[in-house]
């Protein structure tokens, strides 16, 4: 119970750096190209136990709450629910079935920095991809989109490394 | 039909999965081709609409020093506009409120309280609504040049439709030789830049010069300043130019506006559903 306050708590807070921080961030010429969604990062870390079903309405909601925000109703939500929809899956393939505790929550320390840092720059890649593929709607920059993808999933990537560091018990 | 059943307790995960898909796609091109979209659904109504105008009042104080400047040279250039406009011309006398003339605009001051500049469908939400007169289908334009076009109105919000938006159109004039043109913000255009077509190949449009605003949809008056050409290319096998210009208007940083209210609207609907 106490964890899913938690993680309440957090998806609250990258709600609040996503929509009035990074959104609103002015970067000069790289503006257009630099616009990572870091908000991905609650439905990724979640326990791997959880039933896909219920971990996709939790996307849904989440990505609502985004897109009441950003003025963009159904391009958050898809995208949010299609990473819920392929974490469990993409998990199995990546890591062998004792890679990972399915109970515990996933971050760098319980599956292994190099780990996590794979299989989060895959989940938010496809995150990314598929809300720029949808956004946009035609596939004649479809390399622009996939650079454009691949850079903010590293942007992402960075972001998480900083919350994790900022969240881990000092022991 | 119990196989049936079996099939979808098998698959029920994949089966929600597509349902959701479907309904996220189903709003998401509700959403876009709607121009005038639900209001309940969006920032124009009150609950994110006060959280944004609270970001927007702690975040205004960091720029006042852009946003003062901006105000004073806008103060200028009007002062200017209007003292060159009491020259005396003639010796007849000239009433003020001479029922020859009849104000067809009106403005109304705004403050932008939420903009977006580095998606393909960005809006703007700004803090005047329903109760302040705003209605559908107002011009909004800022310190240096147009902004958009309100396309959602709320109680005390509305939202508003920026040239940096995928599904803006506008007819625009070139303003040296007045020649008309559609505004349009293409997938090669940055939030700097737009695109004019439909301006005839045989026009000299050259670097620098002036897009302004044509007056031919009523929404603005005419000479509004759009943007400067930047580049001009022709398009092989049709008439027309394709000509790339730099927005005046930083969506980047952008704080005031003022929404443009056409007292004449009504007989220029007539005029065009007559057409």
């Amino acid at each position: 119970m106490i964890g899913f306050l938690q993680k309440g708590l957090l998806f609250f807070v990258l709600l609040v750096v996503q929509v009035f921080f990074i959104d609103q961030l002015d970067i000069g010429q790289a503006n257009f190209f630099i616009a990572p969604l870091i908000y991905g990062l609650v439905i990724i870390s979640l326990p791997p136990s959880l039933e896909i079903w219920l971990l996709m309405v939790l996307a849904l909601i989440m990505g609502l709450s985004i897109d009441l925000f950003r003025n963009t109703i159904g391009l958050n939500m898809s995208s949010l629910v299609m990473v819920a929809f392929l974490k469990n899956p993409l998990l199995n393939t990546i890591f062998s079935k004792d890679g990972y505790d399915p109970l515990k929550e996933l971050n760098f320390t319980t599956i292994g920095w190099s780990n996590f840092l794979f299989f989060s720059l895959v989940m938010l890649f496809i995150h990314h991809f598929w809300f720029y593929i949808i956004e946009d709607f035609h596939f004649n920059r479809l390399h622009v989109l996939l650079l454009k993808a691949l850079i903010n999933a590293l942007i992402s990537v960075g972001f998480f490394i900083l919350v994790h560091l900022i969240t881990i018990k000092r022991k | 039909m119990r196989n049936i059943i079996r099939l979808i307790q098998s698959n029920s995960n994949l089966l929600l999965f597509l349902l959701i898909q479907v309904i996220c796609f189903a709003l998401l091109f509700n959403w876009r081709n709607t121009l005038h979209h639900s209001r309940y659904l969006s920032s124009t109504n009150q609950v994110f609409g006060n959280i944004l105008s609270i970001n927007a009042s702690i975040t205004s104080y960091f720029n006042l020093t852009k946003i003062n400047q901006g105000l004073s040279l806008e103060n200028e250039l009007l002062n200017s506009k209007l003292y060159n406009q009491e020259i005396l011309v003639s010796s007849d006398f000239v009433f003020l409120n001479d029922s020859v003339y009849k104000n067809q605009y009106g403005f109304l001051y705004s403050d932008v309280i939420s903009s977006q500049y580095k998606n393909r469908e960005n809006i703007l939400i700004l803090n005047k609504g329903l109760k302040n007169g705003v209605q559908l289908d107002m011009g909004v334009i800022g310190d240096v040049g147009l902004i958009g076009v309100v396309v959602g109105v709320g109680n005390y919000y509305c939202s508003v439709l920026p040239i940096i938006n995928n599904k803006f159109e506008l007819a625009v004039r070139h303003k040296k030789t007045k020649s008309f043109g559609v505004i349009k913000w293409l997938s090669d255009d940055n939030w700097q830049t737009a695109t004019v077509e439909d301006i005839p190949s045989y026009m000299k449009v050259s670097l620098g010069d002036v897009i302004e605003t044509s007056g031919a949809t009523g929404i603005f008056p005419k000479g509004i300043l759009v943007g400067t050409v930047i580049k001009v290319e022709e398009i092989e096998g049709t008439q027309f130019l394709n000509v790339k210009i730099a927005i005046s208007e930083d969506y980047a940083s952008i704080y005031n506006s003022y929404i443009i209210q056409n007292k004449l609207r009504g007989q220029f609907k007539l005029l065009k559903q007559g057409e």
